[in-house]
Order: structure tokens, then C-alpha cells, then sequence
């Protein structure tokens, strides 16, 4: 693998770290199975694509950030005011989402960014790279410390414990409304990011990013196993860099581009379902031990 | 301090599995009452205190807290002022997370602190020891240990810190040491005794335990059918003995205590 390869993987682990950071809000933070992540995600990429293109590649990334807080809140709209199920709230935002995307792409399924200025086009290889690294760790460090203020500690509790939460006076929808806002925000800064460094955007660029996101959080699980907050949010971006790597390595040895998205659902199965068949067997081991 | 004003709840209204679970039921409770409640299974004990905390909304009646109406207050609104314990000593606290975290959420309750200031502080941890510390299970020196790998107990006997950290003008408590062993239980029950007696909370506590629910508290409240059967007070509730209780019962309901009742 030459360098210039592991670099690549390097930033586009970043990025998928920060990806991760969102979705690590919505799944593990507030328990919320928010399927808005693919349509999000796009649509960071085409706000920061077409304001890229305005010649305010800075002003792209934060309104995409606004974008992506904005499709949190809808989906929170629906979950908490309409009492749509959470799954069916992400799907129905996801699906709007692709209409939307598309109409900020100017109705063209790609936009290319070729010859406009981005964050990084004035920055050599190594300075994108670092550029990519700094912003992943300015944000994880900003969410550490959100989720330690008052907010942040309601924010998790309501996710680990809603009766819990409701009977100690904080409202869980304003909580869900905050969660899911920053969640999305996240997600959309990711495919704001990845729109710039890849210059293009394209209305199916999101397609299959929740899956690797929770590739990513399942990695950084198994490996590392804390309650820790901290250790937590380290683990999460350690998996989406490791995940990267597993990918670009599965290329390199020959793997189907096509084939990377399968490749990633069964990760995610193979890690899910462990814990459950060893489960399994021990509880195999267990009956055959009472049988003998 | 607490009134309740003929107030009726019904589930699953105009449909053959119709119940009326509080059937124009009226309640004053007075500043400082500690009152026992008792009742066979389906007596509309926990829906009382359901209603009162507004985890459901009457569909009758209204309630009022110091003279101002709560009938239509949401619960986490009403949580400013209302601490609460459940039977499942799970459902209290979060497992996810520290006693120090589970302790500084209940800490923050009816406090208007900026949302986005730290949530655990340094000078606030003398005052969670101290509230840990009359609890005797040693949790002042865990305060860094994940709630989950408590015990029932410990996690119902933290339940009741929480709910008390910031003394509540009315504790409900729902059967909350029924899933404890007997031993636990007793603690628990004595450390509820002594944090009511500290703080002087108005306090409403379901039992199945008759003996329990005339040892503790000043009051003792009789439900059968969504209504309240009697009261005991006074000279009354003192000569009250486990038997004698049932036999009122069964002379004022035609029923039997159900055998639950009776352990
Ligand atoms: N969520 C509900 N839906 C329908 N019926 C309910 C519900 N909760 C309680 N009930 C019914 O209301 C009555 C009172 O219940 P409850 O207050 O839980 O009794 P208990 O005195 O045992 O605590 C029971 O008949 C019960 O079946
Ligand atoms: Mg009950």
C-alpha cells in the first residue's frame, strides 16, 4: 500500500469520524434509531457543494451544518409532536431529503466542484490532511464538553432512562429536538467536508453512510469497552479511521468498489451477532453440562 | 397542600374493555400527611399517583397544589415539585451512567441553571457524600461507578437520594421496596422513614404490606374500585391492627383481601 493510499484512507477515516460522531449521538446517546443520516449527509454535501461553487467554500460547511440541525429538528418534529415511530420518521426523512438534494444540486444527480475554490484548495496534500484531523478533533472535543453540561447530562439520560428523565422535570422532546439537531448537523458537516475534498457532490453520495457509521461505532466497541464518556468518543473515531483502513485494504486486494457497501452491512452484522452466538453457545454448554 | 376534586379517570373509554380506574375520587392531603395506601390488585392505587405526578391526564375533575390547578400541568413540569419512586428499581435511576451523574441530573431539578454549564462540579460533591452517606451502603465512595452494576437496593435506596436531593413538596412512593428481598426492604423503608422525618415531605406511599402501612405514616388510606374505601386517623389508626383492618374491609366492600394483601 503506498503512502499516498494510507493518506487518502486517513482523511476519509476522519471524516467518517465525524459521520460517526453524529450518529453516535442519535443511536447511543439518545437511544433513537434515526434513519435521516443518509439524506443528511447528502444534503451537507450539496449545500457546501453549491456554495463552494459561490466562491464561500467556509460559509458552505456551516450552512451545511445549519441544513443538517434543521433536517434533525424536522424528524424530531415528526417523532415527538406527530408521534411517527422513530424508523419510519428517519425513512420519511430521508426520502424528502433525496427531492430536496436534488433541487439544491440544481436538479442534476452530480455537481462538479472542478476549478472552484474549497477549503482545500489552497492547502498542499499534507496541510488538507491535517486541516481534516484538526477539524475531527475540534469538533469530538466541543461534544465532550457539550455532553458534560447540564444539557448534555439530560441529553443522556433520556436516552438511557426516559421514565427516569420525565420525572425529574426535563422536557425528553426538547431533549430529542436538541439531540437529533446535532446529530444531523454533524452527519451533514461530514458530507460538507467530503463534498470539498473529493470536489463533487452527487445526490446519492449518502447512500449507505449509516451503515458505516455504525461500522464504525461497533469497531471502536469492540475494541475499546468503556462507559467513560471520553473513552467513548475515542473509540468511536478510532473505528471509523480502522473501518477506512479495512475498506482501502479490500480494494486493494481486489474488492468491487460496488461491493464495499455489502461488505460493511456484514460487518456490521458479524458484530452484532457475536456477542448473541456466544451467548448462544454458552447457553449450549451450559444445558449439555445439566444434561450429563 | 394537594387536593384532588372528584376526579375520574377512565381507560379505554367506550369500548367493551371500559375501566374506570379513579371514579370521582376526592383527596386533600395536608402539609407534612405521610399517608399509607392500600388496596387489592386493580384498586387504581398506582393510577392515584399517576395521576397526580400528570404521567396520565385525568379525564375528569381537577387537582390542585396549593391552591393553584395542575389539571392540566405536564409531568415533567410538575417533576419540579414532585419527587417519585416506582416498584422496578430500574426504572429510577440510569444505568449508563455514574451515581455522580445520576445524582447531579436529580440535582438540577427545579433549579434554573444555564443549560450549557458544567454539569457536575467540583463544590457540588461534599453535598452529594453527605446526601449518600446516611444511605450506609458505602455509595459516598463510589461515586464514579456506573449505576448498572448496582444493586436493586442500592440503586432504589439512590432512586430515593435523587428524588430527595432537592426536598420535594410531595414524595410519591409506588410499591418501591416490593422488589427488594426482605432484608433491603427494610432498609430502604427505614432510610424513606428517615429522610420524610428530615425534610417534613408530604409523602404518599402504596403498599401491599398491611403491617407496613400502619407502622409507618400518619394517615392511612383505603382503596377498592377506583374509590376510596376509608381513612384511618387518629385514635382510629392507632388501635388498628392487621386483622382488624381486614375485617373492616371485607365489612365495607364485600370482598376479601386478596392474599397478596395479607403478606
Ligand atoms: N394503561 C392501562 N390501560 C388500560 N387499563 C389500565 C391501564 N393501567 C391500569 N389499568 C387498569 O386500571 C385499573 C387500576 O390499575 P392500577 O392503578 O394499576 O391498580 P393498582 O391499585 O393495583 O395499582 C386496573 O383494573 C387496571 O387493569
Ligand atoms: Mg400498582
Amino acid at each position: 500500500m503506498s503512502l499516498y493510499i494510507i493518506q487518502g484512507a486517513f482523511d476519509l477515516g476522519c471524516m467518517f469520524g465525524i459521520l460517526s460522531l453524529g450518529v453516535f449521538i442519535s443511536f447511543k446517546v439518545l437511544n433513537i434509531p434515526d434513519m435521516t443520516v443518509d439524506g443528511s449527509f447528502t444534503l451537507g454535501a450539496a449545500i457546501s457543494g453549491v456554495v463552494s461553487l459561490m466562491g464561500m467554500p467556509i460559509l458552505g460547511i456551516f450552512g451545511a451544518f445549519i441544513g443538517g440541525c434543521i433536517a434533525g429538528l424536522l424528524c424530531a418534529f415528526l417523532q415527538t409532536k406527530l408521534k411517527i415511530q422513530p424508523i419510519l420518521s428517519g425513512i420519511l426523512m430521508m426520502i424528502s431529503l433525496y427531492s430536496i438534494n436534488l433541487r439544491i444540486l440544481g436538479n442534476s444527480p452530480s455537481l462538479s466542484l472542478f476549478g472552484a475554490e474549497t477549503i482545500f484548495s489552497s492547502l498542499d496534500r499534507n496541510m488538507q490532511s491535517l486541516l481534516i484531523l484538526i477539524i475531527l478533533l475540534v469538533i469530538a472535543l466541543f461534544l465532550y464538553l457539550f455532553l458534560n453540561t447540564q444539557l448534555g447530562l439530560s441529553l443522556r439520560a433520556c436516552g438511557d432512562n426516559e421514565v427516569m428523565v420525565r420525572a425529574s422535570s426535563i422536557n425528553t422532546d426538547v431533549m430529542k429536538f436538541i439531540g437529533l439537531a446535532c446529530a444531523n448537523g454533524l452527519v451533514s458537516t461530514a458530507g460538507a467536508l467530503m463534498a470539498q475534498y473529493q470536489v463533487f457532490a452527487d445526490s446519492s453520495s449518502g447512500t449507505g453512510t449509516l451503515i458505516i457509521a455504525l461500522a464504525s461505532i461497533i469497531i471502536g466497541e469492540t475494541l475499546i469497552r468503556s462507559f467513560n464518556l471520553k473513552i467513548q468518543l475515542i473509540s468511536v473515531i478510532i473505528g471509523a479511521i480502522l473501518y477506512r483502513f479495512i475498506l482501502t485494504m479490500a480494494l486493494q486486494f481486489g474488492v468491487n468498489p460496488t461491493d464495499l457497501k455489502l461488505l460493511s452491512a456484514l460487518l456490521v452484522i458479524a458484530a452484532i451477532s457475536v456477542p448473541v452466538l456466544q451467548e448462544m453457545r454458552q447457553r449450549h454448554k451450559k444445558r449439555g453440562a445439566h444434561r450429563a | 397542600m394537594l387536593e384532588l376534586k372528584d376526579v375520574s379517570l377512565i381507560f379505554n373509554a367506550s369500548t367493551v374493555h371500559e375501566k374506570k380506574a379513579l371514579d370521582h375520587f376526592s383527596l386533600t392531603i395536608e402539609d407534612g400527611d405521610f399517608i399509607t395506601i392500600i388496596g387489592s390488585n386493580g384498586a387504581g392505587k398506582s393510577t392515584l399517583l399517576n395521576a397526580i405526578a400528570g404521567t396520565l391526564e385525568i379525564d375528569e375533575g381537577s387537582i390542585f397544589m396549593d391552591q393553584k390547578d395542575i389539571t392540566f400541568m405536564p409531568e415533567h413540569k410538575r417533576a419540579n415539585f414532585i419527587g417519585r419512586l416506582f416498584q422496578d428499581p430500574l426504572k429510577g435511576t440510569a444505568p449508563h451512567m455514574s451515581v455522580e451523574e445520576n445524582l447531579g441530573l436529580a440535582f438540577c431539578r427545579g433549579k434554573k441553571y444555564n443549560p450549557l454549564s458544567k454539569a457536575i462540579r467540583k463544590k457540588d460533591r461534599p453535598l452529594f457524600k453527605e446526601v449518600l452517606k446516611p444511605l450506609e451502603l458505602g455509595l459516598e465512595e463510589r461515586l464514579n461507578t456506573q449505576v448498572g452494576l448496582l444493586s436493586g437496593g442500592q440503586r432504589q435506596a439512590l432512586t430515593l437520594c435523587m428524588a430527595t436531593i432537592v426536598t420535594p413538596k410531595l414524595l410519591l412512593l409506588d410499591e418501591h421496596t416490593a422488589a427488594l428481598d426482605a432484608k433491603t426492604s427494610e432498609q430502604v423503608m427505614n432510610i424513606t422513614q428517615k429522610i420524610v422525618e428530615t425534610h417534613h415531605i408530604t409523602t404518599l406511599m402504596i403498599t401491599h404490606n398491611i403491617a407496613l402501612a400502619l407502622k409507618y405514616g400518619n394517615k392511612t388510606l383505603v382503596m377498592n374500585d377506583g374509590k376510596i374505601s376509608f381513612m384511618l386517623e387518629g385514635e382510629e389508626r392507632k388501635k388498628m391492627s392487621v386483622e382488624k383492618l381486614i375485617q373492616l374491609y371485607s365489612q365495607k366492600t364485600d370482598q376479601m383481601f386478596a392474599d397478596r394483601a395479607l403478606l
